[in-house]
């Protein structure tokens, strides 16, 4: 559906996105990882016909999106980061004007919209003013806009950004039915990896511009090794405490950290009974597992955290 | 097209869906055209300021005029005794053009005309001194004496100046002429008139033009500006919201985003000017002249303006920068063109900048139509108007299509 091939973009002397490729199959859900400014949004404006690549290919349902950027945009919805949305206009009025802006018109367009309204729940509030409606709500209107041409591939970028827990609950049960429901690609950008891990099938992390891992979730999280990281909280963790800790079997690595002792084991189910018998003498006030995850990779690939 | 109309028509739906901008560009105008077409109407209406109240204390004596030593006594006993003060008053204050100004009483005593000036009931007192006439017609310095009201300068002044034009033309006719007569109070009353400030509105039409007919143009012309100098700024915001990089993102082209947008621009200030001129009929009886000369003019002043709108969406980049910066070259716009204070009491220096301002051409064509010149005239401030409008539109469409 979506092929991306050494994507450059340079901004003076400012090298923006370096290089970057990817593909994206038709029914995937595809997450774009990155922290601000590593690049994102510069590759999804480049996808969606906004900026111009200095260098590389983009192919969009088989059509060459930079030679034939009017058909191609035909076949995306782009979902913005901003909510570009016209607040002293009602949220039909504003999806009308957005289904026009796609050609559609009278019926069909009057259809499109109630469907649109349909898919994000609000249709009941489909003649208030935008202006009135809930961070989220518009977030939810942001998406039904980009919904009503029925594009093949759905382009998000950061959708979620600035709305409470309940509404980013339900911008993503959205996004993942129109995913596994209605068959619709996916491109979602975040800097939340909690997002990608439950919406993508397959990721990509962005940084300074370079993709630096690209596969699926697992193929993704083994980046950082396999193993999971078992935190025992200790008042006063010590070098006999680890000592002891490193004769249970399946533990690979023990290490000292301030008020605890980090032990990586390969299974948790195999080595934690074990594991926890062996601390039963030391003071243990808490334990914490960690699986292995993407903001695990992103600090193993980069040192830093995904949100620094 | 049918993209660039449904871009237009949001433009258009939007403002009409902003109350404040509502009293702002269209309220706003109703409620100062209605206030300076009362305050200036006397000046601009009347033909001339309104008529104020002077007293006059005439104690001059008549007598002839001082002939050279030597002079037969035959000649001397025919020269006429000549009465300086009464002719002061009567053929000059009691003129019909000088009472349109002022409205004048007599005083037998000094004392009482300066009591008459510090209760107010006068703006000043005249006093013509007993050897006023023997004076002047003997070829000395002579004056009429004025105690004005301290808080009213320039009326005491305007009086004042009467008077010593009237002192100094017979001073010189009688030196001349040796005598003073009708000849010479027709010759310095012409003069007088020529002196007073009479203000006017002066067109080539047959009509007189009213102030709130004037004020109406002026009005709509300024305020025609600023609304499209905030669709500038609404440009900005629209690209700071991200709903022009929306449109772009769909199978839009940029010049149809653009297009638009001028076209939105556009109808509101043509939307504008029409809500104005209705307004102004129904509630001030102003009259445009010819109705389709005046929508015309009207149309291609929206053009012109949209385009100015669209070239400073163009050049500015941030929404509030230029929500500033417009809002003052607005004001310098309405200054120079004549919309605040009438466009002839200008220097002439002024009156060359204010042919650069567009402006200017829509309220002399407005003026125009007003007085009732033809559709001859129109020609000029539309070609003007709408050359505006096309290379200043352009000019923003490119730099908008550049950003």
């Amino acid at each position: 559906m979506l092929q991306v091939k050494n994507l450059v973009k340079r901004f003076g002397d400012k090298e923006a996105v370096r290089n970057v490729s990817f593909t994206v199959e038709r029914g995937e859900s595809f997450g774009l990882l990155g922290p601000n400014g590593a690049g994102k949004s510069t590759t999804i404006s480049m996808i969606c016909g906004l900026l111009v690549p200095c260098e590389g290919e983009i192919t969009v349902a088989g059509i060459d999106a930079r030679k034939n950027t009017t058909t191609a945009k035909r076949v995306m919805g782009v979902v913005p980061q901003d909510i570009a949305l016209y607040p002293t206009l009602s949220a039909r009025e504003n999806l009308g004007f957005w289904g026009a802006m796609y050609g559609l018109s009278g019926k069909e367009l009057a259809v499109r919209v109630d469907e649109a309204l349909e898919i994000v729940s609000l249709k009941d509030r489909a003649k208030d003013r935008i202006d009135t409606y809930s961070g989220g709500m518009k977030r939810r209107i942001n998406i039904a806009a980009s919904l009503l041409h029925h594009p093949e591939l759905l382009i998000m970028d950061e959708p979620t950004v600035g709305i409470d827990p309940q509404s980013r609950n339900n911008i993503l049960e959205t996004v993942r039915t129109l995913n596994q429901e209605r068959k619709l690609t996916v491109v979602y950008t975040s800097h939340y990896m909690e997002e990608v891990e439950y919406l993508c099938n397959r990721v990509g992390i962005i940084d300074h511009g370079r993709l630096i891992a690209l596969g699926t979730l697992d193929e993704v999280r083994r980046l950082a090794g396999e193993d999971t990281t078992i935190r025992l909280k200790a008042a006063r963790p010590s070098e006999q405490m680890a000592a002891a800790l490193r004769t249970v079997p399946g533990v690979r690595t023990v290490r000292i950290e301030e008020g605890a002792l980090v032990v990586t084991v390969p299974s948790t189910a195999e080595t934690l009974a074990p594991l926890m018998v062996a601390a039963g003498s030391f003071k243990i006030q808490g334990v914490e597992i960690e699986e292995p995850n993407l903001e695990a990779v992103f600090l193993h690939l980069t040192g830093r955290a995904l949100r620094d | 097209m049918r993209k660039v109309l449904i871009i237009a028509w949001c433009a258009l739906t939007r403002l009409a869906r902003d109350k404040k901008a509502l009293i702002i560009l269209l309220l706003m105008p109703m409620v100062l055209i209605g206030i300076l077409g009362a305050a200036i109407g006397n000046m601009m209406d009347g033909g001339g300021l309104q008529a104020f109240p002077v007293v006059v204390v005439n104690a001059d004596q008549p007598a002839k005029m001082a002939l050279p030593p030597g002079t037969p006594p035959e000649v001397a006993d025919k020269l006429p005794v000549t009465d300086l003060g009464k002719m002061f008053i009567n053929d000059i204050l009691g003129s019909q053009q000088v009472k349109e100004i002022l409205e004048v009483t007599t005083e037998t005593d000094l004392a009482a005309a300066k009591d008459l000036v510090t209760a107010g009931k006068a703006v000043c007192a005249l006093y013509v001194p007993p050897t006023f006439s023997a004076d002047v017609l003997g070829g000395k310095a002579s004056a009429v004496e004025i105690y004005g009201d301290p808080g009213d300068p320039t009326r005491t002044q305007l009086v004042a100046q009467i008077a010593r034009s009237f002192t100094e033309e017979v001073t010189t006719a009688s030196l001349a002429a040796q005598v003073i007569g009708p000849d010479q109070v027709q010759q310095f009353l012409h003069e007088t008139e020529e002196q007073l400030p009479n203000v006017t509105v002066t067109t080539a039409g047959t009509k007189r033009v009213k102030a709130i007919q004037y004020y109406s143009a002026a009005m709509a012309i300024m305020f025609m500006v600023m609304t499209a100098f905030s669709r500038a700024k609404d440009i900005l915001q629209e690209r700071h919201d991200g709903t022009l990089a929306r449109i772009l993102v769909s199978p839009t082209s940029k010049a149809q985003m653009i297009m638009g947008q001028i076209l939105g621009n556009m109808a509101i200030v043509l939307a504008q000017f029409g809500i104005l001129m209705i307004g102004t009929k129904l509630l001030y009886q102003v009259s445009w002249g010819n109705w389709a000369a005046s929508i015309t003019l009207g149309t291609a002043f929206a053009l012109a303006a949209a385009g100015i709108g669209t070239a400073a969406a163009g050049i500015f980049d941030d929404p509030r920068t230029a929500d500033a910066l417009t809002g003052v070259i607005g004001m310098i716009f309405a200054a120079l063109s004549g919309s605040m204070f009438p466009i002839y009491l200008f220097p002439e220096g002024l009156k060359l900048v204010a042919k650069f301002v567009p402006n200017y051409w829509a309220l002399q064509g407005f003026l125009d139509q007003m007085s009732g010149l033809g559709l001859s005239y129109l020609w000029l401030p539309v070609a003007i108007l709408g050359t505006i409008g096309l290379v200043t539109g352009g000019v923003g469409a490119w730099r908008l299509a550049s950003k």
